[in-house]
């Protein structure tokens, strides 16, 4: 036990003297939003988080859109001295390296091509073209050097020095300009995205890349769905297949179409298989009131077993064995949610909306949290709230053995959140936010009128809290801090901080004074 | 060279649009038998078939506010498929009360949407007594615009028409109500059009003009068919008197593809011009015994409209407006029954025309079929299957190869029959507690409505899991 503790004790200090990193949106391949290495903020400290600094960024907005989750990487070693920077995309085709002990600009490069024939159509908040997918930092080489992968608006895929903002190497095509690609993802050198909504005309599938292929060859699968529009795009299992939600769709095994689901897919060869999949029994009921299987999975270890939990707009959370997605029939979860919220039925302003987050606390026990919006659902019952939930909210469940199956059990739901986004967590303390941003698409008086500028008009502020991982206790509330409303963004922690970017191209870094 | 892999993609799509577009979209039912022609006939049903019709169900039902002493308190829905609402994606049904409610419900969840009481605004006082002839309250069921044929149709401008596609409904003070789909609210202020306390037959909404019918002569209002053009600053008012008694139907006007409006008294059918109604042509019936009993279904037949109607005889007329031909079929009523709804359908080519046979005494109720037929040069209604287990006051309905029957007795009885045969293919035995509503049935996205007179509305339906 003593040994335990020494090698744990390394360990932290390690941590501490290397530094946590964040280099992908979502935290890790498998997309669980939990900061396993957080050693600086904790339940006791973080009442007292502050903004150490904003910085406004010349970042021209599209649409909503506007910054994306920063990527943060301790030690990194730059012109002026080692640094840790949180690398910031913009969607207007620009990246930031930002020197987080500062708040300072190390470099930037904004992506330069022609404008595309097609874009989306004005005003469309779905389809803002330019840079939309989260990049990634890959592993330091032999000789230190991190690489940034990043998706330009035009569909290349360029290849950073994070130390200097420099070409490694020059663009090779991934995709269609404006297609509207999601985060990024990486596995023993495949990069993999996703894109939705038909953007440009352009098709909505799973795109992978070998970065060890000479040829670079694009491969993809389409699962002839509305869009694979999970917030961070796929996560990975350990076996590589790399699953993502298929939006709105029918499902037809026959005719080869996985609309409402989860597919799972994998490079063998050259080519991107379908290897299995998951669809809601109600999968017609979903598609008929628009309640799309859009939440990226979070994937994490249970009692030896890989298991993923996604969620939809219908408001429900699906717990599923990465070993048989929905079981023979493709349609049995391990575990289906009652409705949380969604009473309403509706398409917009309610449901879970973005990605999934897991994490395990210290005596074994695996949690799992989903953001939703909207009303809580009156069947609901969770053991601990804060308080009447009208806007949305985050609740934790904890994943459970009981009858002999797996199960999510409700374990407490968080206080109000004006549209609460996905969280992380990081050393017991969940990180949530209320993206404050207008999500009506329809109106009484004329319907579907789904415009930026009527949403951007009628937005607010996001606000960012700090809950008690175990109880969903409020710990830290920002307030009125932040000015401006954050879409279809997400935040990122390291090293005691906390970010979040704002649709006003403001990057705000909460953390401790010292 | 080969083609790009994005436009090998959308070349794909293309192939299979229509079929992407068949299954997915949600489709109204808009007025009463589901189009200008009062046809009865939903023509793009999915889920129901021959083979899925025994798996029907009680989805739901709904009991409404409305009029205690009416038989026929609630008025068939109208469906609009699919409503992207400020509530979420919905598949409506809006039904009108002898009330002067419409209701909007959650088709899916037979939940209420919205509800709006038309209030009354005329200064005539509004009629206080009711009777059968003259029920008082919304007596019209209200309707969505039909689609109009290609090529044609006003330009919508003026307040009752331009914007998002709306209901519109007759309260009983004569006044044309737009609803918002969305919340029942009037998007415009209502417009009397008509005197108020009419016996006003259901509205039928044809490129951007509401036609109905006035009957009984009630509260001293004219007999009249009446156009209410829509167009403009505020909607314009055209009538045709009718001279003889009117009929008692809910149908109203049936207005053909090239837009004639057909109308009829007991005497006489009229072939009007849209909007106008200026006379086009009439066909008496004065050589026959009997007088007419329904108001006109109209259908094309080899590429000319042909009407039919009920004769007070218990038999079918059809009447051909090109060549002025009239055909009878053999009785199907008794003198102690009548013929209380026409529809019809195409099958394969085959031209079907249902009647729905209610009787008494000797009298046998039924469901009678015909085919439609030219041997030599004229038309023939040449019988078929008759199923004869039921009393029905309303017109069948048909979808995809079937046919859905009401029987009205103390007990409402939904009956499914093959078209092609009339096989029962479902009853819903005694899952009804009361006498049907004697209105009308819908269809449509897999489900059939109808009311009874305790004023609950019931839908049955293929289960769609939630």
């Amino acid at each position: 036990m003593k040994i335990f503790a020494m090698i744990v004790s390394v360990i932290a200090a390690c941590v501490v003297i290397i530094g946590a990193d964040w280099p992908t949106d979502g935290g890790n391949p498998q997309r669980t939003n939990w900061q396993r290495d957080e050693t600086i903020l904790n339940k006791n400290n973080v009442a007292n988080l502050k903004i150490l600094w904003r910085l406004k960024l010349d970042n021209a907005p599209r649409q909503m859109h506007s910054l994306f989750p920063p990527l943060i990487i301790d030690q990194v070693r730059t012109r002026n001295g080692v640094r840790q920077i949180a690398l910031e995309a913009g969607v207007s085709d620009n990246l930031y390296a930002i020197d987080v002990e500062e708040g300072e600009i190390i470099w930037k490069k904004h992506f330069e091509y022609p404008p595309p024939a097609r874009s989306g159509r004005p005003t469309d908040p779905l389809c803002p073209g330019g840079q939309t997918a989260t990049p990634l930092i890959g592993p330091p080489d032999a000789a230190g050097v991190r690489t940034v992968y990043a998706l330009a608006g035009n569909g290349d895929l360029h290849f950073l020095n994070l130390a200097t903002g420099d070409e490694i190497t020059p663009p090779v095509p991934f995709g269609y300009p404006n297609g509207k690609a999601y985060a990024l993802n990486i596995w023993n050198n495949v990069i993999f995205t996703t894109t939705s909504q038909g953007c440009a005309g352009n098709p909505n599938q799973v795109w992978a890349i070998d970065l060890n292929d000479p040829q670079k060859k694009v491969m993809t699968f389409n699962p002839r769905s509305g869009g694979l529009w999970g917030r961070t795009g796929a996560a990975i299992d350990s076996h590589g297949v790399a699953w993502a939600p298929t939006g709105d769709g029918f499902y037809d095994q026959a005719a080869q179409r996985y609309g409402n689901g989860l597919i799972g897919v994998k490079v063998e060869g050259n080519e991107l298989k379908l290897k299995d999949w998951y669809v809601p029994s109600n999968w017609a009921w979903m598609l008929k009131r628009d309640l799309d299987m859009q939440v990226t999975p979070a994937i994490f270890e249970y009692k030896g077993r890989e298991l993923m939990v996604t969620g939809s707009k219908e408001c429900r959370v699906y717990l599923l064995d990465i070993n048989s997605a929905g079981g023979e029939n493709h349609q049995t979860p391990v575990h289906r949610t009652t409705l949380l919220c969604n009473e309403e039925v509706n398409f917009a302003s309610a449901g879970i909306w973005g990605s999934m987050a897991s994490w395990e606390d210290t005596k074994g026990t695996r949690w799992v949290l989903t953001p939703f919006w909207g009303p809580v659902h009156p069947d609901f019952k969770v053991p601990i709230t804060y308080g009447r939930v009208k806007h949305g909210a985050i609740v934790a469940f904890k994943v459970e053995d009981k009858g002999g199956k797996s199960q999510l059990t409700p374990a407490w739901m968080s206080r109000d959140m004006d549209q609460a986004e996905p969280p992380v967590i990081a050393n017991g303390v969940v990180f949530a936010y209320g993206s404050g941003e207008n999500t009506a698409q329809a109106y009484p008086d004329r319907g579907l009128d789904n415009q930026s500028p009527l949403r951007i008009k009628a937005s607010t502020h996001a606000v960012l809290y700090a809950l008690d991982a175990e109880t969903g206790k409020e710990l830290y509330s920002s307030g009125d801090q932040i000015a401006s409303f954050a879409h279809f963004t997400g935040l990122s922690i390291a090293n005691g901080r906390v970010y979040l970017g704002t649709y006003d191209s403001v990057l705000y870094c909460f953390g401790l004074e010292k | 060279m080969p083609l790009p892999r994005f436009l090998v993609c959308a070349l794909i799509f293309c192939a299979f649009a229509p079929f992407i577009t068949a299954q997915n979209r949600e489709v109204n039912w808009p007025t009463y038998a589901g189009d200008a022609q009062r046809s009865g006939w939903q023509k793009t049903e999915t889920r129901i078939t021959k083979n899925t019709a025994k798996d029907l169900q009680l989805l739901w039902k709904l009991k409404l506010d409305v009029p205690a002493r009416s038989a026929r308190p609630l008025l068939p829905p109208v469906i609009m498929g699919r409503l992207i609402s400020y509530r979420g994606f919905k598949e409506l049904a809006f039904v009108g009360t002898g009330a002067d409610i419409v209701y909007a419900i959650d088709a899916d969840l037979g939940k209420m949407f919205w509800q709006k009481h038309l209030e009354y605004a005329s200064s005539d006082p509004q009629a206080s007594g009711s009777s059968a002839a003259c029920p008082g309250g919304l007596t019209a069921m209200p309707a969505m615009p039909t689609t109009p044929p290609a090529g044609r149709g006003a330009p919508p401008t003026g307040p009752f028409v331009s914007g998002p596609v709306s209901l519109y409904a007759l309260s009983s003070d004569g006044r044309i109500h737009r609803l918002n789909t969305s919340t029942g609210d009037d998007i415009v202020q209502p417009v009397s059009v008509l005197p108020p306390n009419t016996r006003a037959a259901s509205l039928n909404i044809v490129e951007n003009v509401v036609y109905t019918v006035t009957t009984q002569n009630c509260h001293d209002s004219p007999d009249a068919v009446w156009a209410i053009d829509l167009t403009g600053d505020a909607p314009k008012t055209a009538s045709f008197p009718l001279s003889a008694t009117g009929v008692l139907g809910l149908e109203g006007v049936a207005v053909s593809s090239d837009g004639t409006v057909y109308a009829g008294d007991s005497k006489t059918l009229y072939a009007l011009s849209p909007r106008s109604l200026q006379l086009r042509r009439s066909f008496a019936f004065s050589r026959e015994s009997a007088t007419i009993a329904s108001s006109p279904v109209v259908f094309s037949y080899k590429n000319r409209d042909i009407l039919v109607v009920a004769g007070s005889d218990g038999r079918i007329y059809a009447v051909d407006p090109a060549s002025q031909k009239i055909d009878r079929s053999p009785p199907v009523a008794g003198s102690e029954g009548g013929i209380s709804g026409i529809s019809t359908w195409e099958d394969d080519g085959v031209r079907w025309v249902f009647a729905s046979v209610s009787g008494k005494g000797s009298s046998a109720s039924s469901i009678a079929s015909f085919k439609v037929e030219e041997p030599g040069g004229s038309i023939v209604l040449t019988p078929g299957w008759i199923f004869r287990e039921i009393n029905s006051s309303v017109p069948p309905v048909i979808a995809n190869g079937v046919v859905f029957a009401l029987s009205g007795s103390s007990r409402a009885t939904l009956y499914a029959l093959d078209a092609a045969t009339g096989k029962p293919l479902y009853s819903s035995r005694n899952l009804v507690t009361a006498p049907a509503s004697s209105t009308g049935l819908t269809i449509a996205n897999g489900r059939v409505y109808f009311g009874t007179t305790d004023g609950t509305l019931y839908a049955f339906g293929i289960y769609m899991e939630h």
